[in-house]
C-alpha cells in the first residue's frame, strides 16, 4: 500500500465510508502497527480542533443558527427587506438613505413655492393695484404697498416706489 | 392536478432553512472566505430553493450553495484569491466562541484565521470536499452529487486537501 493509498483509506475510515470488511481490515492494520495507530489518533485530534475552529454541526452554543434562519425567513416574508450581510445601513452610510429625500425636498421647494405665489395672471409676487377712484386700474409686478403719492398728472394714487 | 398549500410550502421551506442554514453559512464562509459575502450568499441559496414542491435534500442544498459561491467567485475574479489570502486578520477578529480558558479561545481564533487562509490556497473543489466532509459530515455520495463527480474520487480529493492544509498550517507556524 502506498503512502497515498494509506492516507485515502484513513480519510475514508474516519468518514465511515469503508465497507464492513474494509473497515475491519483497516482496523487490523492499525492494531498491528503502532505508528499507524498514532497517526490515526493524531488525525482524530486534528479533526476535532478543525471542527471547533470552523464550526461544526450540533454546536448548540452557536448563536448564528436561530438568528440566521430568522433573518432569512423574515427576508422572504418582507419583515426584513434589507440584506443580512454586515453591509446594512448604519450611521456612516445613512446619507445614502437621506440624500434622495433631501434632494426631493429641495426640488419641491424650488418648483412648488413659485407655483404657490403665482397670481391668476401668471405673475409671481404680491398683488398690487393702482386704483383710480376706488377702481382697480392696473396690476404691477414687484410693487410693494406703501404710502400714497400724488402725481402731477392727476389724482392717481400710486404705491411708493413706482415711477413713471 | 395536485395543488400545493402555500402555507405548508412555507413551513417546509422554513424547516429547510432551520435544518441547513448554519451549515450552508459555514460552507460558504470556507469557500468564499468572506463573512459578509457568505451571509449574502446564504440568502441567495435559500431563495433559489424556495418554491420547490418537494423539500430538497442536503445534496441539492449544497449544490445550490456551491453554484452561488462559484458565481460569486467568478464575479470577484482571480484577484479575489489574493484578497482572501489577506483576510486572515479579519477572520481571526471574529469573536471566538465561549471557552473556559481565555488562552484556548485565542488559540481557536488564531487557528480559525489560519485555516481560512489555508483553505484559500485550495481549489474550489478541494475546499468543497474538505468542508462538506470534515465539517458538515456529509457522506461521500452526497458530496459527489454536489460536485458532479464519481463517489470514488471524493476520498482522494479529501486526502490531498488535508495534506495541503496541514502543510500550509505548518508554514504558518501552527501545530496542525
Amino acid at each position: 500500500m502506498t503512502r497515498d493509498d494509506w492516507g485515502i483509506a484513513l480519510e475514508a475510515y474516519l468518514d465511515e465510508e469503508l465497507t464492513t470488511k474494509e473497515a475491519e481490515a483497516f482496523a487490523d492494520a492499525v492494531a498491528a502497527d503502532p505508528a499507524k495507530g498514532a497517526e490515526l489518533q493524531a488525525r482524530l485530534a486534528q479533526r476535532a480542533r478543525w471542527r471547533r475552529a470552523l464550526g461544526a454541526p450540533g454546536d448548540r452554543d452557536n448563536p448564528e443558527v436561530p438568528r440566521l434562519s430568522g433573518r432569512i425567513s423574515g427576508r422572504t416574508s418582507g419583515r426584513f427587506p434589507d440584506r443580512i450581510s454586515g453591509r446594512m445601513p448604519n450611521a456612516r452610510n445613512l446619507h445614502q438613505l437621506w440624500m434622495p429625500v433631501a434632494l426631493a425636498a429641495c426640488l419641491a421647494l424650488a418648483f412648488g413655492v413659485p407655483r404657490l405665489l403665482r397670481n391668476d395672471d401668471g405673475a409671481v409676487g404680491p398683488r398690487s393695484t393702482i386704483t383710480r377712484d376706488g377702481q382697480v386700474a392696473a396690476v404691477r409686478y414687484g410693487e410693494s404697498p406703501g404710502r400714497t403719492v400724488r402725481l402731477e398728472s392727476g389724482s392717481i394714487e400710486l404705491p411708493a416706489g413706482l415711477s413713471r | 392536478m395536485q395543488t400545493v398549500d402555500p402555507r405548508s410550502q412555507d413551513d417546509s421551506w422554513t424547516r429547510l432553512v432551520d435544518r441547513h442554514g448554519a451549515g450552508v453559512l459555514r460552507y460558504l464562509r470556507s469557500v468564499v472566505g468572506d463573512e459578509d459575502a457568505a451571509r449574502d450568499l446564504v440568502q441567495e441559496t435559500f431563495l433559489k430553493l424556495r418554491g420547490r414542491a418537494d423539500e430538497p435534500g442536503p445534496g441539492l442544498v449544497y449544490t445550490a450553495a456551491r453554484s452561488c459561491a462559484i458565481d460569486h467567485l467568478r464575479r470577484q475574479g482571480a484577484r479575489r484569491r489574493h484578497e482572501v489570502a489577506c483576510e486572515p486578520a479579519v477572520a481571526a477578529s471574529r469573536p471566538a466562541r465561549q471557552s473556559d480558558r481565555p488562552d484556548t479561545a485565542l488559540e481557536e481564533k488564531m487557528l480559525r484565521g489560519a485555516l481560512l487562509e489555508a483553505l484559500a490556497a485550495l481549489t474550489e473543489d478541494q475546499r468543497t470536499v474538505f468542508h462538506l466532509s470534515e465539517i458538515e459530515g456529509l457522506p461521500y455520495a452526497r458530496i459527489a452529487e454536489v460536485l458532479g463527480v464519481p463517489t470514488g474520487t471524493i476520498a482522494s480529493r479529501k486526502h490531498h486537501a488535508v495534506l495541503k492544509l496541514r502543510d500550509h498550517l505548518r508554514r504558518l507556524g501552527h501545530d496542525a
